[in-house]
């Protein structure tokens, strides 16, 4: 198996344990879900500001620094 | 229904549909900023000015709506912190290894898929909908 295969079933690992996530979040309602995280995160004021300004980042990081 | 609650109805239909209009331009702007070249100045001032428009309208939601105030129930959030921990690692991880190739990172796998325009507006409303969930 080449290194770059090897990199991609790792990240298809971790996908779908994100994704298996989420569904046992939904379904379950025994873990918070991705909405119920994020809630969470951004409770207090100056943390909201800080992933407000981390999410324009990555609006810049996607689609003007992209190498497309 | 009562003269207060009318009024109540009006206001929150009105918000909602200001924010759906407003919401429906952004993705039409999107679309002008999914198409900017690479590190370009037009770039980042659509990409600026779209993330201070969401703010916007995030924040007039939140004050013409009455917001979802639950508790998230801090408990077995370490469960996120596992699955989140296990990929920041695993992008560092990618991100120190040569080369790019032969270790793909999310950007670079985002990149590739990227080369599509109406991916891309794809991946700016999915942009939108992480920061309204972040500003709202």
């Amino acid at each position: 198996m080449t290194s770059r295969t090897a990199t991609f079933v790792v990240w298809g690992v971790l996908a779908a344990l994100l994704i298996a996530t989420e569904v046992l979040a939904v379904t379950t309602r025994r873990i918070p879900t991705v909405g119920a995280l994020l809630r969470s995160l951004v409770r207090h004021p100056a943390m909201r500001v800080v992933f407000l300004a981390a999410w324009l980042w990555l609006g810049w990081h996607f689609f003007v620094r992209s190498s497309r | 229904m009562g003269e207060r609650d009318r009024g109540i109805h009006v206001g929150v239909t009105s918000t909602r549909a200001q924010v759906i209009v407003g919401l429906v331009l952004l993705m039409a702007f999107g679309w002008w900023v999914t198409a900017q070249p690479p590190f370009s100045v037009s770039g980042t001032i659509g990409v600026l000015v779209a993330g201070v428009a969401l703010i916007g309208l995030a924040r007039l939601w939140r004050h013409g709506m009455q917001t979802d105030d639950r508790s998230a129930g801090n408990e077995k959030l370490w469960v996120w912190a596992v699955v989140i921990g296990a990929i920041v690692v695993w992008e560092l991880i990618t991100f120190l290894g040569h080369p790019r190739e032969a270790h793909p990172t999310i950007s670079s796998m985002a990149d590739t898929v990227q080369a599509e325009h109406a991916v891309r507006w794809l991946f700016f409303g999915g942009w939108v909908a992480l920061g309204w969930s972040l500003a709202t």
